[in-house]
């Protein structure tokens, strides 16, 4: 269980890119669940007009897997002892992210996530996000990787 | 853009001596879905043989929606955001015939190098139809460099979930 402090304290993503709201439950570099709760007023929602279909205001894919990636980001940082200052933690690949359902503002995600290999300093995770009892996203694996910040 | 299309490495020269027209869009607004940030500058598209393809380009703005938190002390374009640059490309390359097409299954990725505020990403793609509506896209995208940054194969489509 992380609240918002302790999570902002973690993770290296600023406002309005961390978007993980609290950690529910966590057992380091075995499994995690994280919250998010989406809002109109996020960025992604600023230039959008109104009246559009519906679907025109589902949470974007993208965001959804960045913050299925934070949350699991939570395992990696608990496995790897966290992102020294000449590090930057990056998502390194991802495979079989599959799109189920959509969510929208006013909707609560619910990531769950588990490692299921490590190799090396590679740690593997699947899992999947739900908003309620719908499943919005199902991950076969995404894996971060440490890069040096001189490029 | 002109003269720089031969040192892509992986460029086609085919879709290159056509310069297909540049689509250009001027902000988010303009999308018409919630999008984190306007994830290309232009796009050119071109159709071969019944594959789309297309060709954007992005420019890494800090200044951009999200990207001064990622990171508060140093600009890099998420991956994710690369899978939205790929989403756009898509869309606004079919124009009509995207409506409704949403990202189904991000099938694989691989984000080889990060790409830093300034930095112009190009990206190239294959969009080929499917039955029922859908399309499988493979993209790939460098820096202007030259580095290979991202390797992406999409599936776009409608999602066809009953709205709740």
């Amino acid at each position: 269980m992380l609240d918002h402090g302790a999570l902002r304290a973690l993770l290296p993503q600023g406002h309005p890119m961390m978007l993980v709201d609290r950690i529910v439950h966590l057992e380091p570099s075995v499994s995690v669940v994280g919250i998010k709760a989406i809002s109109g007023c996020e960025p992604c929602y600023r230039d959008l007009p109104g009246g559009l279909p519906p679907e025109r205001y589902a949470y974007p894919a993208s965001l959804l897997l960045e913050s299925f990636g934070q949350t699991a980001a939570v395992l990696w940082l608990s496995a790897l002892g966290g992102v020294r200052d000449d590090q930057v933690l990056m998502l390194g690949a991802a495979r079989g992210c599959r799109i189920i359902g959509r969510a929208y503002p006013g909707d609560v995600l619910e990531h769950r996530a588990h490692v299921s290999h490590v190799v090396g300093d590679n740690v593997f995770v699947e899992g999947e996000s739900r908003v309620g009892d719908r499943l919005v996203a199902v991950i076969e694996s995404m894996v971060a990787v440490m890069r040096p910040r001189a490029v | 853009m002109n003269g720089e299309t031969e040192t892509w490495p992986g460029a086609v020269p085919s879709f290159a001596e056509d310069e297909p027209d540049v689509i250009r869009i001027a902000a988010v607004r303009g999308l018409g879905f919630a999008a984190p940030l306007l994830a290309v500058d232009e796009v050119r598209a071109a159709r071969r043989e019944g594959t789309l393809r297309l060709r954007a380009t992005k420019r890494v703005t800090a200044s951009d929606p999200y990207m001064a938190a990622h990171f508060p002390t140093l600009t890099v374009f998420p991956g994710v955001f690369i899978v939205e640059t790929v989403r756009q490309a898509v869309v606004l390359a079919l124009g009509a015939e995207a409506d409704g097409l949403e990202i189904l299954q991000l099938r694989s990725a691989r984000f080889l190098a990060p790409m830093l505020a300034g930095d112009l990403m190009t990206l190239e793609a294959a969009v080929e139809e499917r039955d029922g509506g859908r399309y499988q896209v493979n993209a790939t995208c460098w820096r202007d460099d030259g580095v290979t940054t991202a390797k992406v194969r999409l599936e776009m489509g409608p999602l066809g979930e009953p709205d709740a």
